[in-house]
């Protein structure tokens, strides 16, 4: 039997590819990249209990009510993760964190406040993934390579093999023309927005004119000419670039379109980090790093993440869904979730797994369970499970949670 | 379990079934509006009360992809309104903030807080309908839906260009069918596309749509046609080329003379209702609109009125989204939909010194108090574009009471209402009842939902309860009671209750080849498949409204005033609808 599944392993979401199921495993990954192929044919024996407390095997409802006792013990507790979580599990994630004024905040590396705050500062020109293929667009790989981490990217833009049509901007000596003088990548980016602004202006622009003997400048000059003559161009960039970088390319790139139509795409994704970011910002009204303290959702980005919740002890409790932190740069703060009371809820093995006072396991999103999940580019795609798990998927598991903290109300 | 309940003795303004402020009771069995009831029927007192039917939005932005992140481009303005949740019985009521973007469960509960009970957001990218039922999900207490964009839709701008017309129908249905809309939108037809492929906008109804043989025209007389030749019960909903831009009344009057003999409901017109020299100041010409509509029985439309305070620019108007931000300098959000649309988003402040903004505010009214048949005009700020819903009380007072309305005049810059109406003083006061009509009855007849907008039996039971007051604004800004399908969701001037809301879409039938005749055109122009278009069953909320039967062979608006008979249940589900 074969089902065409929804592969959340990275951001491209790839809806095409076919799954081959026998004996109740996945026998074939039909059109899957390598490292799709390598998650979906993952040995999954499910000899774990689904539910374990205090290192005991026990019942699922013993364990919702000891995830629901330890949650509701805690003056203030962060949920945390949310990485492999479908749309529909994400709700009761955030009603359990407004419920009991806890936190709650997508797990991402460190510097993703500094993306988000950029946003909020310039706004972001971006664009679907298939516009850039219908536009035969030129792609600008601005110091990212996405054949590693979003492998199928370059193909669903139409120039996978035509490299006529890509510029890799590289920031390590090897990038022939397009390589950036170490450190001055901040400033290419700036400079490319002074030039732009004059040859849209056709007078000078605020700032000193760029002295097209300076290798930042000459680079920013050949960009934008190759730039201006494309009809449409994918600028793709990697999520861990620094504050002053993500600044810097959302008000380029939106200073951009005097020229031509130039649209951001930030490596995102993998799993349902997006549609996660999504349903809390539509909930809440921000996206990450949110705090119901007050009573109402408050977010100051970084200051209220996860990371310097953990780090001052303002939380004393937590719940992690669907994330591991050793999946993320390290970041010392997040050691200090092994030292809290701690339910653990997850598809995966986790390095967390033993720390974990209530360890729920859950069926694998997008595999054995469905749900919606979002794209790195906000398509959202309905997830179409190919096999079956004896473990409940994230939403069942973390609405009974919910109900047993209802009945426990005051 | 049957839930019963007599509205006993308010003044009922339920103009749909010429009922203009008799007292009356109004009763309530299992969520609708019934002919009797029991003596021994539980009531609620009304007397002293005005009833109203809930409030319905023809024209706002609640949900989706813009919406979203209209909210992660204003992070201050979520941090200065910190929403509590409200004290439900249940206790199950959520937290939120507010802003001229509210969250998602704010948006219901303060909708509702209007006595509003449905709304329809008026511009969804098919690809994004799954994200925009997702929300709205997440929207309490309104029944809610939107319409699809397909006014740049590269799939159906292709069949159209070689002259497929009843493929191109066939296609429009399939996708409102897919994304589970109400109805078809066309945004700046022809130009957003133009304006994606690098060209620029579309300035005229008969400029060629750059790469394309087709023209404005040709797009909107295309999807009037297929609206009418798939029953949609609202017509098509249109936004014009040239938003916002001085001089382009002319175009707003030419597409309304090109869709002669169709129906058709213009957006927000009163940013499309401009006079002046193109790349000059904006003149008031709201009247020339509003003279053309009178004239013309197959056209309605909702103002748009813009009020002075914050706002935030949303549209999918790409190339407006762009001059604003060129204008303002300020921070601006682009999303481009594949083969579909795009966006464009901007936070904004009207200003009432500002000479512009006070036109536009002037163009507005004028529409309002210039068109003869409230049956055709929507109130709304095209939320939150002129201005957040949350203003409609304000805006109701500006139309109601005139010695407000002057006071406000007297405050706007000199030469701001040049050649306006409104310069030598208009007298016209809405009464209660037109305020019925427009905020109530006509969205609910114009978007063809049987059940909403009165208060006849077979309605649903949404019903709004005010205090009459001689301020308009504090009136409709706190209602005493409002009731959603039967269930009191604010008593005494305080949220008690929140129920569900359902999804309104009309699903046209179409046949069953219909989206794999399209698989070729499809694969070629999408970054997904075919079978991941449709939106699940599991999305769509609660049963499909009821829908009033499109008119036979014809796309005239039904009369006004006709009841009861040519009413009645519609089952357009036939056809295949792909689940997961």
């Amino acid at each position: 039997m074969s089902t065409v599944i929804v592969c959340p392993r990275c951001g491209c979401a790839c809806d095409d590819v076919e799954v081959v199921v026998r004996d109740g495993r996945v026998a074939e990954a039909r059109g899957a990249c390598e490292a799709g192929r390598r998650w979906l044919l993952a040995p999954r024996p499910e000899e774990e209990p689904a539910a374990v407390v205090e290192g005991r095997p026990v019942h699922d409802d013993e364990a919702v009510r000891a995830a629901a006792r330890l949650l509701r013990d805690a003056r203030r507790p962060l949920v945390w993760g949310l990485v492999r979580t479908s749309c529909e599990a994400v709700r009761p994630a955030v009603e359990i964190a407004e419920r009991l004024r806890g936190a709650i905040d997508p797990a991402a590396g460190p510097n993703h406040p500094d993306a988000v705050a950029a946003f909020a500062e310039w706004g972001e020109v971006t664009t679907t993934l298939g516009e850039v293929a219908l536009h035969r667009a030129l792609v600008v790989l601005w110091l990212a390579d996405p054949a590693g981490t979003h492998p199928r990217l370059l193909e669903r833009f139409g120039v996978a093999g035509d490299e006529s049509r890509v510029v890799r901007v590289r920031a390590a000596p090897g990038g022939g023309d397009w390589t950036v003088p170490p450190g001055r990548e901040l400033e290419t980016l700036w400079l490319l927005r002074e030039l732009a602004r004059r040859r849209m202006d056709g007078k000078a622009a605020s700032g000193p004119v760029p002295d097209p003997a300076d290798p930042s400048a000459a680079l920013a000059a050949r960009l934008l000419d190759r730039i201006a003559a494309a009809p449409y161009v994918a600028w793709v960039f990697d999520a861990p670039l620094g504050a002053g970088q993500q600044h810097a390319l959302r008000a380029t790139a939106a200073t951009l379109n005097a020229v031509t139509r130039v649209r951001l795409v930030p490596l995102r994704g993998g799993g349902n980090r997006v549609g996660a970011e999504a349903v809390l910002t539509w909930q809440t009204g921000f996206p990450i790093a949110v705090d119901f303290s007050a009573g109402w959702p408050r977010s100051l980005g970084r200051g209220t993440g996860a990371a310097r919740l953990l780090e001052t002890g303002a939380v004393d409790a937590a719940l992690v869904v669907g994330a591991d932190p050793a999946e993320l740069p390290d970041e010392p703060a997040f050691a200090r979730l092994r030292d809290l009371p701690l339910v653990l809820l997850d598809s995966e093995p986790n390095s967390l797994d033993g720390a974990a006072r209530v360890r729920l396991r859950s069926a694998p999103g997008g595999l054995a369970s469905g749900g919606t999940l979002f794209r790195m580019d906000g398509v959202a795609l309905g997830l179409r499970p190919a096999v079956g798990s004896r473990y409940p998927d994230e939403e069942t598991w973390l609405r009974r949670i919910l109900a047993a903290l209802r009945e426990g109300r005051p | 379990m049957t839930e019963r309940l007599r509205i006993r003795g308010g003044a009922v303004y339920d103009p749909a079934n010429g009922v203009d402020g008799e007292v009356r009771d109004v009763l309530v069995e299992d969520g609708r509006i019934v002919a009797e009831l029991p003596d021994d029927a539980p009531a609620l007192d009304a007397r002293g009360l005005v009833v109203f039917p809930g409030g319905v939005d023809l024209h706002c932005h609640i949900a989706g992809q813009k919406v979203t992140a209209a909210r992660r481009l204003s992070p201050d303005r979520a941090r200065a309104e910190g929403l509590p949740a409200p004290e439900l019985e249940d206790g199950a009521g959520r937290a939120g903030t507010g802003g001229t973007v509210p969250s998602s469960f704010a948006t219901g509960y303060l909708y509702a807080g209007l006595g509003y009970t449905s709304a329809v957001d008026a511009a969804i990218a098919p690809l994004g309908a799954r994200h925009a039922h997702a929300e709205l999900a997440d929207v309490p207490i309104l029944d809610s839906g939107f319409l699809a964009l397909l006014g740049n839709n590269a799939l159906l701008l292709s069949l159209l260009e070689r002259g497929e017309r009843e493929r191109f129908t066939e296609a429009a249905g399939w996708i409102v069918r897919s994304a589970g809309a109400l109805g078809m939108k066309a945004v700046n037809p022809g130009g957003v596309a133009a304006w994606k492929a690098g060209g620029g906008n579309v300035a005229g109804l008969d400029e060629t749509v750059a790469g394309t043989s087709l023209t404005p025209r040709a797009i909107v007389t295309a999807l009037a046609d297929a609206a009418a030749e798939l029953g949609l019960p609202h017509p098509l909903h249109l936004h014009c080329n040239n938003l916002g831009v001085a001089g382009n009344v002319e175009t707003t009057l030419a597409t309304m003379a090109a869709l002669e003999g169709r129906r058709a409901h213009f957006a927000h017109v009163q940013f499309h209702a401009y006079g002046g020299e193109p790349g000059g100041l904006p003149a008031c010409a709201g009247s020339r609109v509003a003279e053309y509509v009178n004239a013309h029985d197959n056209l309605s439309f909702d103002v748009g009125q813009v009020l002075f305070g914050p706002a935030t620019v949303m549209t999918a108007d790409e190339p407006a989204g762009w001059l604003l931000h060129r204008l303002t300098g300020r921070r601006w959000v682009n999303v481009d939909v594949e083969a579909e649309t795009g966006c464009g988003i901007v936070p904004f402040e009207y200003r009432d010194r500002n000479r512009v903004h006070a036109t536009q505010w002037a163009a507005g009214l004028e529409l309002f108090l210039l068109a003869r048949d409230p049956w055709r005009v929507v109130l709304s700020t095209d939320h939150p574009n002129g201005a957040s819903f949350r203003s409609y009380p304000r805006l109701l007072r500006l139309l109601a009471d005139r010695a407000f309305r002057d006071e406000e005049i007297r405050r706007l810059p000199e030469g701001a209402l040049e050649g306006s109406a409104l310069a030598d003083g208009l007298d016209r006061e809405y009464t209660l009842s037109e305020i019925a009509i427009v905020t109530r009855a006509a969205p609910a007849r114009l978007a063809g939902l049987v059940r909403k907008g009165h208060l006849g039996p077979g309605a649903d039971a949404d019903v709004a309860l005010y205090s009459r007051d001689g301020d308009v604004e504090r009136m409709f800004a706190s209602p005493r009671y409002v009731l959603k399908a039967g269930t009191v969701v604010l008593e005494d001037g305080e949220l008690r209750r929140s129920v569900a809301g359902r999804t309104l879409r009309a699903a046209p039938a179409v046949d069953d080849g219909a989206g794999e005749r399209l698989r070729a055109g499809f694969e070629s122009r999408y970054s997904i498949r075919l079978e991941s278009y449709p939106v699940e069953a599991r999305l769509l909320r609660g049963e499909p409204p009821e829908l009033t039967p499109a008119p036979a062979g014809a796309s005239r608006p039904r009369p006004p005033k006709g009841e009861g008979g040519d009413r009645g249940r519609v089952d357009r589900r036939g056809g295949r609808r792909s689940g997961a």
